[in-house]
């Protein structure tokens, strides 16, 4: 043992006779804090239901919130048409030639049908 | 997983020591219970989860931020009300307000009931030889000799390095014998 440590040692043991002699009400106090923090846990945290688990779980359900947010707008800009066989076979098979399908006057000759 | 009966188990035994810590480095018996109390809570609260053997240096280490976010409470109300009070005091230059002088002077100059009780003088003059130690010197000193953690484990608690573990208590002890020997104290 180095004499710092013995120093060390000796006033720890001095320090240890003043806890023993510590004042009745502050002994009591500490005893009263020490129940209420053992006996407050939050109730939440006790659940067994989805908002327990996502209380217990804050971090991951932010996440898990904002990958929903993510995807959902990463839908809305980036998701494609939808092609099916069907149409295309539809296109390629019927009297009209594919290049009346981009004539933009064809598509008003088509309403102006639907009016009849 | 601790149960609530080993952790009122654990709390128990060192919540005195908890308490002196604080009181030795915030010097006001109310805060003192305030901090010990904060930090009952957030271990109970946040890591009631953990085995009962690691909740001794997670206690430590949550008590010495606890003090820690006292203090920067206390710098930022007293920096507002300077700011607002338009009673301050325009002489005073370290700053500080009539009321933390007050209260200064209550909790340093004026022996405690609990110190005047106390028959051992020796245990009074230790205790403001610590409370005269820099903060950091103080900590290294009571985790390390006091807590009995291991430099390691006082590191991770302080959140420094291991080098400056040794650094601070080599630097508290020789502070402390020196102030004890100026106090005509030998252990």
């Amino acid at each position: 043992m180095t004499q710092e440590d013995d120093f060390a040692r000796r006033l720890t043991t001095a320090l240890d006779g003043g806890v023993k002699e510590m004042d009745a009400s502050t002994v009591q106090r500490l005893a009263s804090i020490r129940r209420q923090a053992v006996t407050a846990r939050h109730p939440a945290s006790q659940g067994h239901g989805v908002l327990a688990m996502l209380h217990r779980h804050s971090f991951m359900s932010a996440l898990l919130a904002l990958a929903i947010v993510f995807s959902g707008w990463w839908f809305v800009h980036n998701a494609q048409p939808s092609y099916s066989a069907e149409t295309d076979i539809l296109l390629l098979t019927g009297d009209l030639p594919p290049n009346a399908y981009a004539d933009k006057t064809f598509s008003q000759w088509l309403d102006s049908r639907t009016l009849f | 997983m601790a149960s609530s009966q080993e952790i009122d188990a654990f709390l128990a035994d060192v919540e005195r020591r908890a308490f002196k810590q604080a009181l030795y480095t915030i010097q006001d018996h109310h805060s003192a219970l305030d901090v010990v109390q904060n930090a009952m809570l957030k271990l109970v609260e946040r890591y009631h989860d953990k085995p009962a053997e690691e909740l001794p240096p997670l206690f430590q280490r949550i008590l010495q931020n606890t003090i820690h976010d006292h203090f920067r409470r206390s710098k930022v109300r007293d920096f507002w009300v300077r700011l607002v009070s338009p009673l301050r005091d325009k002489d005073d230059e370290n700053g500080e307000t009539l009321e933390s002088l007050a209260a200064h002077a209550e909790s340093t100059h004026q022996p405690s009931p609990e110190k005047e009780a106390s028959a051992n003088q020796h245990l009074a003059a230790i205790e403001q030889a610590l409370a005269e130690l820099p903060l950091r010197q103080r900590e290294a000193f009571l985790l390390r000799y006091w807590e009995e953690l291991d430099v390691a484990e006082t590191a991770k608690a302080m959140g420094c390095s291991e080098g400056s573990v040794k650094t601070h208590c080599f630097r508290a002890s020789n502070a402390l014998a020196a102030k004890l020997k100026d106090r005509g104290i030998s252990l």
